[in-house]
């Protein structure tokens, strides 16, 4: 029994440091990386950095770019979470409260779309861009960032508002709310963790888009985050050090953020609505 | 206020998708609600009663049938054009308002100035007792502290129609009745039309003008109370109304009592087969008896009425009352025990007589159709 016992606690310890240590490794390598020096960073033992450095950060800081691609992202990603968030719980919302014909079709025809793989729609999107003349500008970033992200967000707010009890919007109607005032008034704040959870992972995936980004940004002008981090080599030879550092620097306000908003994600609002 | 009118009323549940699956929760519904009648829907679950008033609400589309309002045609209007206000039998609260919010709820939607507003929730909260719950969110509430919290947010305004489904089910009892007088008191003061959505037959009794007894979507009778209990449509109607319910002799039992010398009462001429015959609980007594034959003793019974013989096999006491269960040969009756055999005299498994003490409200039905027959049937 004992012995039972201890075998499946160890059988946890073990699978617990497994994950964590798959989720944090890479982030721990990166962040142990960025305080070695360069001469460090190429022998393996010492596993710590050896003469410890802040060398790679104050180069990072340094950059004269740095603040205009940290801004860059902030505007892309934030605008393409607000338009996707905006437009998603529109649709989501007629696609799964109001009773439209043929709504799981088109549900199911959001997620074919957001099957193709983003590199057979690259080049039709860069004539697109070009012919639009919004070549190196972040408008083409946020528009392209908040399609890439809608058929997602259409599809966690559609669930979410499908799990809402209907009838808290049916009494919303017959309290005197037109529809959109039944959407905002009462479905809208009973979803707001749902928004939030769907606002975050926008906001990820707009942050980290790398091969839009790329293919569209020619300057600093519209420079974002992962494009940045990859054009760092191209002075000398690859700079490992501050390559960590850069990471490091612009991944923190994303953690910072998503801590931020956990707790209202998990808070649950819809209890004590309706019987049992 | 208004008159509703429903006709032909229609409601498929599931129609588009496999045929197998469709149900029919309103059928052909047709009636007329006056204007501030207490009107309400009985009948068992899922007979379509809360279908109905979402109809009426217009959260629901009749798909056949008109719904008229004053006699205006209503089907096309939006919930909140209708003017109706709904107290759902799930409550149907808002979680993120408080619970003087969610009273308000209606009238800020329809821009009533802060200050009415206020005086309005005040009333209707200390009308239904929830004063001291303003600042409660609804999930810290208990459910019948939820339900006068819904019944709060329907009664904070004067619409054309108060629909309400189930609005006491979570009360307990004495509660209950303090609110069946609050909200008769409320309809007397101001009667707004209003419908009612009960499953208890005793509430629908005391407090509604008219009542509808509803029956797989189907409506069985229109009427005022004593009308649906004295004179039921059909044997659906007859045993659903009336607690305890309604005794039913058909067949073999029947000839039986023929035999019994009571024809000349309970028959009026008719012939027992093909014949169903109802039987309250409250127009029997139970009575002890020495003879357990039954032919021989019926002429020389004490009492002048007739009577049954047979054995008591089960007393309900409910306080007030007690109810015997009689075995008559093979048929269960339920009737009243008397006061001097409720003595203590009267022992389960003693023989017992039934005596038929009114033969007032004998109902006769048609055994294959279960309607109800004529009172005064021609003698063959
Ligand atoms: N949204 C729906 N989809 C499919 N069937 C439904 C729906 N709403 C109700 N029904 C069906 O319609 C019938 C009537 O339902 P309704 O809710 O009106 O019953 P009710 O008389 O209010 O019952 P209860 O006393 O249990 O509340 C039921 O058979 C039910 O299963
Ligand atoms: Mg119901």
């Amino acid at each position: 029994m004992t012995l039972h016992e201890g075998g499946l606690w160890g059988l946890r310890v073990s699978a617990l440091v497994l994950v964590v240590g798959f989720a944090i490794g890479p982030i721990a390598w990166q962040l142990i990386t960025s305080f070695k020096t360069d001469a460090a960073l190429v022998r393996l033992p010492p596993f710590w950095p050896e003469p410890w450095t802040t060398a790679n950060y104050e180069a990072v800081v340094q950059e004269p770019s740095l603040l205009r691609v940290l801004m860059n992202t902030l505007i892309v990603a934030g605008c393409s979470t607000a338009c996707s968030l905006v437009l998603g719980a529109c649709a989501a919302f007629s696609l799964s409260v109001l009773r439209i014909r043929g709504a799981q079709w088109i549900l199911a025809g959001v997620l074919a779309v957001s099957m193709f793989p983003p590199i057979a729609t690259v080049s039709p999107l860069y004539l697109v861009v070009r012919f639009l003349g919004l070549r190196d500008s972040l408008l083409a970033l946020i528009l392209l960032d908040s399609t890439f992200a809608l058929p997602l967000g259409i599809w966690v707010m559609a669930n979410f508002f499908r799990n809402l009890p209907p009838e808290v919007y049916a009494a919303a109607r017959v309290d005197g709310c037109s529809v959109s005032g039944a959407f905002v008034r009462v479905v809208l704040p009973l979803s707001a963790p749902g928004l939030f959870a769907t606002a975050i992972l926008v906001f990820i995936f707009a942050w980290n888009e790398f091969l839009l980004a790329l293919t569209i940004t020619v300057t600093t002008a519209s420079r974002t985050v992962p494009v940045a981090i990859a054009m760092f080599p191209g002075l000398h030879e690859i700079p490992w050090g501050e390559i960590a550092a850069a990471s490091i620097v612009m991944t923190t306000p994303i953690v910072v953020l998503v801590f931020f908003f956990q707790r209202r994600i998990i808070e649950g609002l819809t209890m004590g609505s309706v019987k049992g | 206020m208004a008159v509703v009118t429903l006709e032909g009323v229609t409601k498929v549940f599931g129609a588009s998708g496999r045929r197998s699956a469709a149900v029919r929760a309103l059928d052909a519904i047709g009636l007329t609600i006056d204007d501030g009648e207490f009107f309400s829907f009985v009948g068992p679950s899922g007979c379509g009663k809360s279908t109905a008033l979402h109809l009426i609400a217009g959260l629901e589309t009749a798909d056949a049938g008109t719904i008229r309002f004053d006699g205006v045609r209503v089907n096309d209007l939006e919930p909140k054009d209708r003017d109706v206000s709904l107290v759902f039998q799930s409550y149907a609260l808002y979680p993120h308002m408080s619970v003087r919010q969610n009273v308000g709820f209606p009238l800020k939607v329809r821009r009533v100035p802060r200050r009415e507003i206020d005086t309005a929730v005040a009333r209707v909260a200390a009308s239904v007792g929830i004063e001291s719950l303003l600042d409660r969110r609804p999930r810290a509430l208990s459910g019948g502290q939820r339900q006068r919290v819904a019944l709060a947010r329907a009664l904070v305004r004067r619409p054309r129609v108060f629909l309400m489904d189930e609005p006491l089910s979570n009360l307990d009892a004495r509660l209950r009745l303090e609110m069946r007088t609050e909200l008769k008191r409320i309809h007397q003061a101001s009667p707004v039309t209003t419908v009612y959505v009960t499953h208890d037959q005793e509430e629908a009794m005391t407090m509604s003008d008219r009542i509808a007894v509803m029956h797989r979507g189907q409506l069985q009778q229109c009427g005022t109370p004593a009308e649906i209990y004295r004179t039921p449509a059909n044997c659906f109607v007859a045993s659903f109304m009336g607690s305890p319910p309604i005794n039913f002799f058909k067949g073999g039992f029947l000839a039986r009592l023929l035999l019994n010398d009571v024809e000349g009462v309970v028959f009026r001429g008719l012939a027992p087969d093909g014949l169903s015959v109802g039987l309250r609980p409250e127009d029997l007594s139970v009575r002890a008896s020495s003879s357990p034959t039954a032919k021989g003793a019926a002429t020389g019974a004490a009492t002048t009425g007739p009577w049954i013989p047979g054995t008591l096999r089960f007393v309900e006491d409910t306080g007030r009352e007690r109810w015997g269960d009689v075995d008559c040969g093979g048929q269960m009756i339920r009737a009243r025990i008397s006061g001097s055999v409720a003595n203590g005299r009267t022992q389960v498994g003693q023989t017992v007589a039934v005596d038929i003490v009114s033969t007032e409200n004998i109902q006769r039905f048609d055994a294959s159709t279960e309607r109800r027959l004529c009172d005064e049937p021609k003698v063959s």
